[in-house]
């Protein structure tokens, strides 16, 4: 029952009638619940008219008018009704709380503003039975994701308590497909392991995957810094999905850079330091520098961010040479022009740096200095290969005084080793040769002021 | 198939109770022995003496209580029942086991010893429980058949037990067995609940129905004979009774398919089995309405000078064109069209008739078939900041305006080709107003694209616009239509007559007329040029939700929340047809545009598509989720549309084909679906079975039956609700809060919906539910929705 008899005697008592006997008492009780639904049935039927799923006060109204009784004033309200809660002894009571206002105030406030005004749009919901994928059409990934609701519902039904790994939108297959994905990643097997890495650079309906993944990878670099396999499938599944001609890549890009960034200049990626995670390092420097310029365009400011990080950890005396290394493949993968402004004019002293190093008496700190000459040259190789046009130069004493004066003793020593040193020679110095011109035309326009 | 699972039927008086319930039947029994004898089984002399003694006891007090004082003395006398005061605690105390409650009143006791039947309180209760059980264990055929029975016979004891102030009776009865009942009647069965007292089953409308109006049902003849034969043998006159006042069975040959629910006379419809019969053996009409003489020449001409014209320009090739669908067009109308004797009066035509004929002419051959294999293009118009107030919307048949009614008592027009729309100004000259483009002279400045029309005082619930779009008919709370001219943005005429609001409005197709239907419980027929209806069209039980026009303005169909849709003569304003078969109240009909076929939805989230000849329904679609607002069906009427509360509309397969609806492939295919569903739903209730199983006390093994695995199509649904019920019942035995678990089962069991195999395509929105949807002439389907937030 809705009232009970005590309920019917207290609003007996209010309108003063003392003492009402137990059978009008019950009586009341199972009338006027009985009214109530007839009036709320009446009410449903505007809220149905009206075409709404929520009843309201004016329906009640309504339903009072239709049945010739007054309706109930003050109530009225566009805004919902909101109830609050009050506990008692007995029972919870829930009641619309009545506010006080302060009429002095209320005038002295400002007019609401008007309401707006109801308009239309239009839009095709279909062309010839298709649905357009527009703005105004709900996605189909919204689909999906009702699909989805159903067996996450019917798992609550038969009383298991399973919260499911991801809570909103993905789809059971989907969610298979993950953990089977992650599993054979960890696979010993290489032919599992890359049956997987392929999977992802091709599966087109992965989409919603991809912030698991990228998660994943995340994850996965930060709780397995020194252990290079676990890392490399890692750095191979940024790749793969990387790769996908059918993801969306874009919105990730700034969670993906940071593990890429880590893998690149991180001070130590594996258990024993004879281990092999250069080459770690020079695939990390590879993504990056095809990030940039997938998305260079659209985000401006990515390469040289990219370029700053790099360039701080390639200067930072303290860092140990393996980040340098990082930093040095980084900046070189990142194209000439960064070589060209911001690894050859710092090259000499850093190389005074790495000479010191070189006499250590350590074989593991020689080996990495050695990993950074080579670096170094490689990023004076890129330079040379893109100014091709030049005349190689002649390896004379003159040369390499001029190029000891760019890039120090030793590394000159190297180039004129190497047997594209003429190339690097020439390189080289005419990029030293515009500099000087061009700090030389500064230094002018400065005098002339 | 859970059988080792599945429990006793409910056994709802534990065994104290039991013996209570024996020891008071002999009581019964034995005191009134005087008219049933037979009944009584072996009891002491002694026992009837004493019993006698109480039975007098009894008459005495209800004597006294009524104030019948000579008749006291008299029975005193006869009786020898000196000193004999009982007050009505001694004689509750005299009957073992206080079944009637500490408020049932002597009467009620004298009313049950007058029954036929040696009544207690529980009587009805237990009659129903062994007629469940009986239709529980009869055959698989018959199941079916005899719970579609077992629905009003329930419905009128659970009101006959109110009636008699049981009411405490009556809520055990409700709650025990209305699971039986949920699938198919939720909606009843709600509103049952909420009877307490007599006087309420006295004036509540559904309960009125019910007591006043006999419930349709189909069985076969041994079905029904085997109904009657079980009843009679094991006395329970009550039911028997029941069956015979409030039933109206009528026996088929041959088998009753499962979905019987769909025909035309089970339920209850207000007529008895002739009248229904009579209604829809009516010979109806049709064909289209003729194209009038003058109208028709009058176009040839137009397109012969167009045509004949010396330059051959694309105007006149067009013209050309034109004449040769037009011919095609008098040619098929010639065929199946009405003599102009059987066609509504109208007025006559004025020029707009013409251009409004080669308009759709222009528009007939730019059409684009549509069908299954080829679906239509939809342009939304999709309303904001309505904040709910939108009450229905409407485009005008040359997507010219937009129209929509709102609750804050306003009709708002948008012209959908951004132009200002200008009324006139309230004051001006006529002196200098000689031609006609000295009218527009006069027109207001404004360069707005939208106007409101105020007049109604309370919310609009219909809008229509004319097939010229030069009027728009409203309709409000406040019980008036109202007639707007969209060439001075005026009010023109307020039709008062429905004494209620009225919730629907709609023209007729050729315009003049119009149709408003209103809660109170009428149709109404008027003309423009009169302020009061025409004609009544009074029948339905409930409130009328809708009305359209037939195509060829004879006949007017109408759905309303008795769940029923009725076609009328305009005419006679007699009603020519009943369809039942919905469960929810009918908001929405359409009629296809060849006037042969009428579809209709609403509550039930179900779309009955009906040939209209033979009153039979030819398609059942489910796969909404919400409930249904709009349909149209497109202009070959072999694809129709629907609008929805679910945020989405959908495509269906009109089956041309299947107008015989008893076809046996179709009936095949029906059943089919309906197993695939019922196998579903069976499943379900198993998992749900097992689960109240594991934790009931009252598991009996005993009630397998090992042949059921194998249960044949139509037994499947009965094992299935069998299996529902049993589930129920655990419940209750495991106290409220298992009950309630159950409750919000079934809530989310009735959410599911199978999608029909004629379902085609389904087009969500965000978050915009379809209030309207339409097909304009060239097979462009519009729809409206107001965007929610």
């Amino acid at each position: 029952m809705i009232y009970s008899k005590g309920s019917i005697k207290n609003i007996a008592d209010s309108v003063g009638i003392p003492k009402l006997k137990d059978g009008i008492t019950t009586a009341m009780a199972q009338d006027v619940e009985y009214r109530l639904h007839e009036i709320i049935s009446e009410a449903t039927k505007f809220m149905k008219h009206s075409k709404r799923t929520k009843l309201t006060v004016s329906d009640i109204n309504s339903a009072l008018r239709v049945r010739n009784i007054e309706p109930i004033y003050g109530f009225e309200t566009g805004r919902p009704v909101k109830f609050h809660k009050a506990s008692t002894a007995l029972e919870d009571i829930y009641y619309v709380e009545d506010e006080q206002i302060d009429l002095d105030a209320l005038l002295e406030e400002p007019l609401p503003s008007v309401p707006l005004d109801v308009v239309y749009t239009a839009h095709w919901l279909a062309i010839e039975g298709v649905q357009p994928r527009i703005q105004q059409n709900p996605l189909p990934i919204d689909e999906e994701e009702l699909v989805s609701k159903k067996p996450v519902k019917s798992q609550r039904q038969e009383g298991v308590e399973t919260i499911p790994l991801v809570k909103h939108v993905l789809s059971r297959e989907l969610q298979l497909y993950f953990e089977c994905i992650t599993e054979s990643l960890q696979s010993p097997d290489p032919i599992v392991k890359s049956t997987a890495l392929e999977s992802i650079s091709i599966d087109a309906g992965i989409h919603q995957l991809v912030t698991y993944f990228v998660q994943y990878i995340a994850v996965t670099v930060k709780n397995n810094l020194h252990s290079l396999e676990v890392l490399k499938t890692a750095m191979a599944v940024a790749r793969a999905i990387r790769r996908n001609p059918n993801l969306f890549i874009e919105p990730y890009m700034h969670q993906l850079i940071p593990s890429l960034l880590t893998c690149l200049v991180s001070k130590r990626l594996c258990e024993s330091p004879t281990e092999d995670h250069w080459s770690l390092r020079d695939g990390a420097a590879q993504q990056i520098s095809e990030i940039c310029q997938q998305f260079g365009q659209s985000y401006h400011t990515l390469q040289a961010r990219i370029a700053r990080t790099l360039l701080r950890a390639f200067l930072d005396p303290t860092k140990p040479l393996t980040t340098h290394y990082g930093a040095i493949v980084g900046l070189t993968k990142l194209g000439v022009s960064i070589i060209r402004v911001l690894v050859l004019p710092n090259t000499k002293a850093y190389m005074t740096l790495l000479d010191s190093e070189m006499e250590k008496d350590c074989e593991q700190l020689r080996d990495d200095a050695r990993h950074c000459q080579n670096a170094l040259l490689e990023s004076l190789r890129a330079l040379a290969r893109d100014s091709s046009g030049l005349n190689p130069a002649n390896l004379t004493s003159v040369e390499k005084s001029k190029l000891v004066e760019v890039v120090g003793e030793s590394l000159a020593n190297l180039v004129f080793k190497d047997k594209e040193g003429c190339e690097i020679v020439a390189a080289v110095l005419v990029v030293g040769r515009e500099s000087r011109e061009s700090r030389e035309l500064k230094d002018g326009q400065r005098n002339s002021d | 198939m859970s059988s080792g699972k599945r429990t006793e039927w409910p056994d709802d008086s534990g065994n104290a109770d039991r013996s209570k319930q024996n020891a008071s039947s002999q009581a019964a029994n034995s005191s009134g022995s005087a008219t049933a004898s037979a009944t009584g089984t072996a009891a002491g002399a002694a026992s009837k003496q004493a019993s006698q003694k109480k039975v007098e006891k009894i008459v005495l007090q209800y004597l006294k209580s009524k104030g019948y004082k000579d008749a006291e003395k008299a029975l005193r006398e006869n009786a020898n029942l000196d000193g004999l005061e009982t007050t009505l605690a001694d004689l509750a105390n005299a009957f073992p086991g206080n079944e009637v409650g500490s408020d049932a009143s002597v009467p009620n006791w004298i009313l049950f010893y007058n029954e036929a039947e040696q009544g207690n309180p529980d009587a009805y209760s237990q009659s129903y429980r062994e007629l469940r059980r009986w239709i529980d264990s009869s055959l698989d055929v018959y199941k079916h058949e005899l719970y579609a029975a077992s629905y009003p016979i329930f419905a009128h004891s659970y009101m006959d037990l109110l009636a008699r102030g049981l009411t405490e009776k009556a809520e055990e009865f409700m709650e025990l067995y209305k699971g039986d009942h949920l699938v198919n009647h939720s909606k009843d069965i709600s509103v049952f609940a909420t009877l307490k007292t007599a006087s309420h089953v006295e004036e509540n409308e559904l309960a009125k129905l019910f007591r006043e109006n006999k419930y349709g049902v189909r069985m076969t003849r041994v079905g029904f004979e085997l109904l009657l034969s079980f009843l009679q043998d094991h006395n329970h006159t009550l039911l028997m009774r029941t069956v015979n006042e409030h039933l109206n069975i009528r026996t088929v040959d041959g088998t009753v398919p499962v979905s019987s629910e769909a025909e035309a006379d089970v339920g209850i419809t207000g007529h008895t089995q002739n009248q229904l019969d009579d209604f829809n053996s009516q010979e109806i009409m049709l064909g289209s309405a003729p194209i009038d003489s003058f109208v028709r020449e009058e176009v040839e001409r137009t397109l012969q000078s167009e045509a004949g014209r010396r330059i051959k320009d694309a105007v006149s090739k067009e013209a050309t064109g034109l004449l040769e669908t037009f011919s095609k067009v008098k040619q098929e109308n010639a065929a199946n069209s009405l003599s102009a004797r059987d066609i509504i009066p109208m007025p006559p035509p004025r020029g707009i008739e013409i251009e409004h004929q080669i308009a759709n002419l222009k528009a007939l051959r730019k059409r684009i078939a549509l069908g299954p294999a080829a679906l239509p293009s939809i342009c939304m118009y999709t309303m904001h900041n309505t904040s709910n107030s939108m009450n229905c919307a409407r485009v005008s048949d040359d997507l010219s305006l937009l129209a929509g009614g709102f609750s804050e008592s306003y009709v708002k027009i948008w012209s959908l080709k951004r132009e200002p729309l200008r009324g006139f100004q309230s004051n001006f000259h006529p002196a200098p107003i000689n031609k006609e483009e000295d009218i527009e002279t006069i027109r207001e400045k404004t360069s707005s694209d939208h106007r409101k029309l105020i007049a109604h005082s309370g919310p609009v619930f219909g809008v229509d616009i004319s097939f010229d779009s030069k009027y728009l008919i409203s309709c409000s709370e406040d019980k008036t239509a109202r007639l707007w001219s969209l060439d001075t943005f005026t009010n023109l005429v307020c039709y008062k007559g429905h004494n209620y609001p009225v919730w629907d409005v709609s023209f007729a197709p050729q315009g003049f007329y119009f149709a408003t239907a209103s809660h109170d419980r009428t149709a109404r027929l008027w003309s423009c040029d009169h302020i009061y209806a025409l004609r009544i069209f009074a029948g339905h039980l409930s409130d009328v939700n809708c009305v359209r026009f037939h195509p060829n303005s004879k006949y007017v169909v109408t759905g309303s929340s008795d769940k029923s849709v009725r076609l009328w003569d305009v005419q006679r304003g007699s009603c020519v047809r009943v369809f039942t078969g919905h469960t929810g109240s009918v908001d929405t009909v359409a009629i296809s545009p060849d006037g042969r076929i009428m579809a209709s939805a609403g509550e039930d989230q179900t779309v009955n598509v009906w040939d209209l000849g033979s009153g039979r329904c030819m398609d059942t679609m489910t796969g909404h989720t919400g409930s249904i607002y709009s349909l149209a069906f497109s202009q070959e009427g072999t694809l129709l549309l629907s609008g929805s509360a679910d945020e989405t509309v959908r495509a269906w397969d009109v089956k041309r084909s299947s107008t015989a609806s008893d076809h046996p492939i179709i009936a095949q295919r029906r059943e089919e679906r309906q197993k695939r569903a019922e196998a579903e739903a069976e499943a379900e209730a198993e998992a749900e079975a097992a689960a109240g199983a594991s934790d009931a006390m009252d598991v009996d093994a005993k009630e397998d039956k090992p042949g059921e695995s194998s249960a044949t199509a139509a037994g499947s649904k009965a094992v299935s609700e069998k299996s529902k019920r049993s589930a129920g019942v655990n419940g209750i035995s495991n106290g409220i809060s298992e009950s309630k678990k159950r409750d919000a089962a079934g809530i989310w069991k009735s959410k599911r919906v199978v999608e029909s195999d004629s379902l085609l395509k389904t087009w969500r929105t965000k978050s915009t539910p379809v209030h309207s949807i339409m097909m304009t002439k060239r097979n462009l389907a519009v729809a409206i929705g107001p965007f929610i937030p």
